[in-house]
């Protein structure tokens, strides 16, 4: 369980980020909530209101799963679309084989601006047990290196970064 | 009470009270005399220093931000777009130099390198200008309240719709400025900012737009 594995005290947070997609650099504010006692939502958004990013990031019985409900930004190297609707199962995949992935949208400088800095200071924690699998044994998708999830979710000073895979 | 149930009855009781709003607001059959308003409006109107709220409604994350600060205009294109609640951040445009200042960290870029903050300062002097509801980069449907004339503007360009699928500006039949603005992103999610305690044409010191 995310929210008893690590510790959060209380369910949103609201942070200053940057977020890097294919050279192109966005600042603006992320948050992030827990909409049950497995799932945190999250959004990204400029300070003038729009979003460019909405995911999840999951533990259910049986996979784990970072989804984008947007396309973050709208251009793809070799002119392919992002599908709002792609998991991060491919990346992980890789991953998973040892393969390092390919983080084409990196949120940075994740900061927090409001209050709730408990939930901040775990969430970097969480994110790396999720990815390390070490709560559910049996997800159908095997556990990435704990390199690879460090690579993920890194900290940097006292912020940190997430890398999520479109 | 639980906290979603709250928001759930707060978005709910904002979508009744914007239907019942919206039930008052008919098309405008002939838009003209409504134009040439706003245009003198414009046109005798070099500066503007307003309070703004906003909120942003995130239907996926259950949530209604809300926000505030001071709007602050000069013609030609001198602007400064400033929140201070709850986080303090500002956008100035200085012709074409912006300034974005982040809990007061500044930062200086040419216009051309962020395309999407030229377009919104441009949309929100055009208004000034009374060049956007001229402005080939939307296409205008006017309607009217007993308040207000309420105008939809879709983008024409693809680039814009990627971001928008429509702005829609209140403007007040009394003065013929801009009451509000509501930005509707393509998920059907919408920012609304409404602009309060508005002063026209009063001098706005040098520094409220200073850009290096």
């Amino acid at each position: 369980m995310l929210g008893c594995a690590t510790g959060y005290t209380q369910e949103k947070v609201t942070c200053k980020a940057t977020i890097s997609f294919h050279g192109q650099e966005l600042s603006g504010r992320m948050m992030f909530k827990k909409v049950a006692e497995d799932t945190v939502r999250f959004a990204f958004f400029n300070e003038l209101g729009m979003s460019f990013v909405e995911g999840s990031v999951a533990v259910r019985s049986s996979q784990f799963a970072v989804r984008s409900r947007r396309p973050a930004l709208k251009a793809e190297p070799e002119g392919s679309a992002v599908s709002g609707q792609q998991s991060a199962v491919s990346s992980q995949d890789e991953s998973a084989n040892g393969k390092r992935p390919n983080s084409n949208l990196q949120i940075s400088d994740i900061t927090p601006f409001l209050d709730y800095r408990t939930f901040v200071k775990h969430l970097e924690k969480g994110l790396v047990e999720l990815l390390l699998d070490k709560e559910s044994g049996d997800f159908v998708l095997p556990a990435l290196t704990e390199a690879v999830s460090r690579e993920m979710v890194y900290r940097r000073g006292n912020r940190f970064i997430l890398k999520i895979f479109l | 009470m639980k906290k979603r149930n709250l928001i759930v009855l707060f978005s709910l009781a904002v979508t009744l009270n914007m239907t019942a709003q919206d039930k008052e607001i008919k098309p405008l059959q002939d838009p003209s005399r409504a134009i040439e308003q706003v245009n003198a409006f414009s046109q005798k109107t070099s500066t503007i220093t307003t309070g703004f709220t906003q909120e942003k409604e995130m239907s996926f994350m259950e949530e209604i931000i809300f926000s505030s600060g001071k709007f602050y205009f000069e013609k030609e294109k001198k602007l400064r777009w400033e929140y201070t609640e709850p986080f303090k951040y500002a956008i100035i445009l200085n012709n074409n130099r912006i300034r974005i200042i982040d809990e007061g960290r500044n930062k200086d870029f040419d216009a051309g390198s962020n395309r999407m903050f030229v377009e919104i300062s441009e949309i929100m002097s055009g208004m000034v200008n009374g060049t956007l509801l001229n402005s080939d980069k939307f296409h205008a449907t006017w309607y009217e309240s007993t308040e207000d004339y309420v105008v939809e503007l879709l983008p024409v360009a693809t680039a814009m719709k990627d971001y928008l699928s429509m702005i829609v500006l209140e403007i007040s039949k009394k003065d013929y400025s801009v009451d509000g603005l509501k930005m509707v992103e393509k998920s059907g999610d919408f920012t609304h900012i409404s602009f309060r305690n508005k002063k026209f044409n009063e001098e706005i010191p040098e520094d409220t737009f200073k850009v290096d």
